[in-house]
């Protein structure tokens, strides 16, 4: 039998299962009307626009669309191997011929597929908005949620790992999101060291954080509305960045596969 | 040695197996120099009051938990090789499926880890799942009762026409039919020469399906042997069991 086989197996019900949960219909209903509220945002538009100023409306949906993927990311992450364990799911699939990598690979492979097909919904709903709101960039929008699968599957990978640690989920979900922003404040903090503006023994500790720390990738931005000058900082992923991102996220699987290989059932 | 004058591979070997929980300061010797072997074709029952370890040992056995010493075999291989679970069917004690699936997607599951094709472990999978007369039960796992759980996760142990069927009180929340049909099924499956492993506390129906048994006590084994060995007559499985354990209890608390 291939290697491969008990990870896509094990991957693939994982994902008939999520795929049942209320929880992921509620997302997507959710998302689905947050979509509609742009468009009916979109018609009122120049009322609006005399009280708030033009609006950027696929900018706003698309920040409630980030959010709610971040939260359903970590809805379906934060039992991976606390609750499957506990509850003795694990067990049962673990009786057969499958190894611990491979169970830990298909969960996981189960989680980012989720990530993966709700950025490329919520993807389409803004392209909906920016095609009514008549602002449509789709080379951009896309290229935004196809960085986004790959912090999603940082933080897949983030949530997954503590996961192996903390026995709550709601645990795991709340230290995810909380690491999650802290690891973005450390990026934010490296990029200003970088450009010259953060100097002294707090800069010398955010580095330190920084490099010992997962990374995630900088959304693509819109060159016509970033000045040259900060389009690196925020928009820009040399190979380099891209290399070590990739490496943490890595690192991060091996560690989850370690600790969930000494979990005893 | 077999009719033919070969030897007989037992199916289980465990020699000298001993399991510790726990750090130094908080130690629980589940496990203290288990020696077994089960041989192809027959029903081992595997007993003892509750902690005696039992569960412990199918889980060591199964490569779940990592003996702390000594050796355990499946087909002659380490259990932390998954190629020896190939041909082992497992019901656990606690049933726990993935509830948003149903009991067909269930089977499929298992069916498809240890290698059958997709239309084959459906069309297994509906044959069994008809015979633990499930065909009319909810749609998904979720809305099962205990029994039908229970009925589940011995219909998946049977998947794949395994050699070595491990049933950790396979007649827990059954209804006295179910347990008959459970027994009948493990005599039936003996005849095709499927070697189980049983663990269970209801000893008449131990009596009553098992060539040979193992009692445990706290860790330790404090009997072993096939049931004519063990019972006189006259008695039964029960009043032997409890004397043993009682007898157990004495010596530790002699010291």
């Amino acid at each position: 039998m291939s290697v491969l086989r008990p990870i896509l197996v094990v991957s693939g019900f994982t994902l008939l299962q999520h795929s049942r949960r209320k929880l992921i219909a509620f997302f997507l209903i959710g998302s689905a009307v947050i979509t509609a509220g742009g468009i009916a945002l979109e018609a009122i538009q120049s009322e609006a626009e005399m009280i708030f100023g033009p609006l950027p409306l696929a900018g706003i949906v698309q920040g409630f669309l980030s959010f709610f993927a971040t939260i359903a990311v970590l809805t379906v992450s934060m039992g991976n191997f606390n609750q499957s364990f506990k509850e003795g799911e694990a067990t049962i699939v673990l009786s057969r011929p499958v190894g611990r990598w491979q169970y830990t690979l298909g969960r996981l492979l189960a989680s980012v597929g989720i990530a993966a097909g709700l950025c490329i919904i919520f993807a389409a709903e803004v392209q909906i908005v920016q095609i009514v709101a008549k602002s449509s960039d789709p080379g951009l929008l896309w290229a935004q949620w196809g960085v986004a699968i790959f912090n999603f599957s940082v933080l897949v990978a983030i949530a997954s790992l503590l996961s192996a640690v903390i026995p709550v989920p709601i645990l795991v979900a709340i230290v995810g999101y909380f690491a999650q922003l802290i690891i973005g404040g450390l990026m934010a903090g490296h990029r200003a060291i970088e450009a010259g503006g953060l100097s002294g023994w707090f800069s010398k500790v955010l580095e330190a954080l920084y490099y010992i720390t997962p990374k995630f990738l900088n959304a693509p931005v819109d060159p016509a509305t970033v000045p040259a000058e900060m389009r690196s900082f925020f928009g820009g992923n040399s190979a380099g960045v891209v290399i070590w991102a990739v490496a943490y996220l890595a690192a991060m699987v091996l560690a989850t596969i370690f600790l969930v290989n000494r979990k005893e059932v | 040695m077999g009719a033919d004058g070969l030897s007989i591979q037992p199916v289980v070997i465990a020699r000298g197996l001993s399991k510790i929980y726990g750090r130094r300061s908080n130690q629980i010797h589940a496990l203290k120099g288990i020696d077994l072997d089960i041989r192809p074709g027959e029903i081992y029952g595997l007993l003892g009051p509750n902690g005696a370890g039992k569960t412990t040992f199918v889980k060591c056995l199964l490569g779940l938990l990592r003996p702390t010493t000594g050796v355990v075999e499946i087909f002659g291989k380490a259990p932390s090789d998954p190629a020896s679970r190939l041909r082992v069917g497992f019901a656990p004690e606690i049933v726990n499926f993935p509830d948003y699936l149903s009991g067909l997607d269930v089977m499929k599951l298992h069916g498809l880890l240890i290698g059958m094709r997709e239309q084959e472990a459906a069309t297994q999978g509906r044959a069994l799942i008809a015979e633990a007369e499930l065909d009319r039960a909810p749609k998904r796992v979720k809305g099962y009762s205990k029994g039908m759980l229970r009925r589940l996760a011995v219909a998946q142990s049977l998947l794949g026409s395994p050699e070595l069927i491990v049933m950790d009180e396979p007649t827990a929340d059954l209804d006295p039919l179910g347990r008959r049909q459970i027994r009948d099924k493990l005599l039936e499956l003996k005849d095709k020469g499927v070697s189980i492993l049983l663990n269970s506390h209801l000893l008449s129906e131990v009596e009553r399906v098992c060539d040979r048994v193992l009692i445990i006590h706290e860790g330790l084994v404090i009997a072993s042997g096939s049931i004519e060995e063990l019972v006189p007559k006259g008695s039964d499985l029960e009043t032997v069991f409890v004397d043993l354990v009682q007898q157990a209890k004495a010596r530790r608390a002699a010291g």
